[in-house]
């Protein structure tokens, strides 16, 4: 068998750093040696597995320190997204949905810092644009129930982007799975 | 005792469909939790009304955008990103549904449909996916297989075509030792090399501008994406 190998160093547009010598198209030709055009090498069978065991570990290295990066960083997007997903999602309180937005948010810290200056109960809108009625006495409570959700949100990202970043080889990011 | 035979069970075969009828891009409405992603300026829209010509029910609209660059780039991609389906896991069979905008002019631009392990600008390492640029193949359809950034590449004479749908299916054998690469259910080519058994991809559509820096960006609209596999 022999196979037609055309090899990156006469790629033009190919992936950062990927080793010259790494093939990167293969036409296998069976009996035929007629290679398809210029720069192209014919190698056996055999030949080529040579070659392949020959440059493996600088092709590894190149895989893991570059392409590993790269997927890391793509998780990671796919986790903080994840995270705003969670708190767009709002948080519960008495059996009523509240939004998180960047608005609420401000609104619902304004309750607190404000909270002598202002006329209680205090009419609030839920998730889903109804009136609620806050009572003083549940303002601790209601903050801290938006809170909770924010900080479990950023505390398991923050989990998992770690375990992403310790990741040294695909397994290892494969197995960070985003549950939440 | 019953001694009646059992009929022969079937072979299981799990199918999944997505008609990209969501509602907003959060992942958890998609059945194949497909998420759009933004690379160096690349930008997307879902549509989720279907056309007057009903040629569609949703779809998701895939921009290189319009960030003076030559490498902008939109991914259609699954899995929250991680690596999943392997080559040999059973026979698979992936189709998508596509149409491509307009295919000429500034800026070149490539786009990949298949399964793929990754999806930084430039190609996966390893991946098994449609491939279509104005610079390759005379504009033609090509099939691709590509293990540990090696390719074997199928080349057809079905040129693409501007505004014009085409569903692009390709079927993995069992044991992952053939791929057939179909456009609009015509066999175009099947590859026997460089098939990446041992390394996962996931399902991923993209599409990226190449060679020189434009602001104009060019689109992919995807309608569905149906996954087989039989086990």
């Amino acid at each position: 068998m022999n196979i037609a190998v055309l090899k990156y160093q006469f790629v033009t547009d190919k992936p950062n750093g990927i080793p010259d010598e790494w093939p990167a198209e293969t036409i296998y030709l069976g009996n035929s040696t007629t290679l398809p055009g210029e720069n192209w090498v014919l190698m056996t069978d055999s030949e080529y597995q040579t070659h392949l065991s020959t440059n493996q570990s600088d092709y590894d290295t190149w895989f893991n320190d570059i392409v590993l990066e790269e997927q890391k960083k793509i998780r990671i997007v796919e986790i903080d997204r994840r995270t705003q997903e969670i708190i767009a999602g709002g948080f519960e309180f008495d059996s009523h949905l509240f939004s998180l937005s960047l608005n609420a948010q401000i609104n619902w810290s304004g309750l607190l810092t404000l909270k002598s200056m202002l006329p209680w109960p205090m009419h609030v809108t839920t998730y889903d644009d109804n009136e609620y009625v806050l009572q003083e006495a549940d303002l601790l409570n209601f903050i801290s129930s938006g809170k909770s959700v924010i900080m479990d949100a950023i505390d398991s990202g923050r989990a998992l982007k770690l375990q992403v970043n310790q990741s040294t080889s695909f397994e290892e990011l494969d197995a960070v799975i985003d549950s939440r | 005792m019953d001694n009646t035979a059992l009929p022969t069970p079937s072979i299981p075969v799990h199918d999944f469909f997505d008609d990209i009828l969501w509602n907003g891009e959060a992942n958890t409405d998609s059945p194949l939790s497909l998420t759009r992603t933004s690379i160096n300026g690349g930008t997307g829209a879902l549509e989720i009304t279907a056309p007057v010509d009903n040629t569609y029910s949703g779809l998701y609209a895939l921009e290189t955008g319009t960030t003076n660059n030559a490498t902008g780039k939109s991914v259609l991609d699954s899995s929250g990103g991680a690596n999943r389906i392997k080559a040999g896991g059973g026979a698979q069979t992936i189709e998508w549904r596509i149409r491509i905008t307009n295919l000429s002019g500034t800026p070149q631009f490539n786009i990949k449909l298949g399964l793929q392990d990754g999806s930084a600008i430039g190609d996966p390492a390893n991946g098994v996916y449609f491939y279509y640029s104005s610079t390759v193949n005379s504009g033609n359809w090509r099939g691709v297989t590509r293990n540990a950034s090696t390719s074997t590449n199928v080349d057809s004479s079905i040129a693409v075509a501007a505004a014009t749908w085409y569903k692009l299916q390709m079927r993995i054998n069992s044991d992952g030792t053939n791929v057939d690469f179909y456009v609009d259910g015509v066999l175009i080519g099947s590859s026997t090399t460089n098939i990446p058994t041992g390394n996962a991809m996931r399902l991923m559509a993209s599409i990226e501008k190449q060679g020189t820096n434009s602001n104009v960006s060019r689109n992919m609209d995807v309608d569905y994406v149906y996954y087989r596999v039989e086990r």
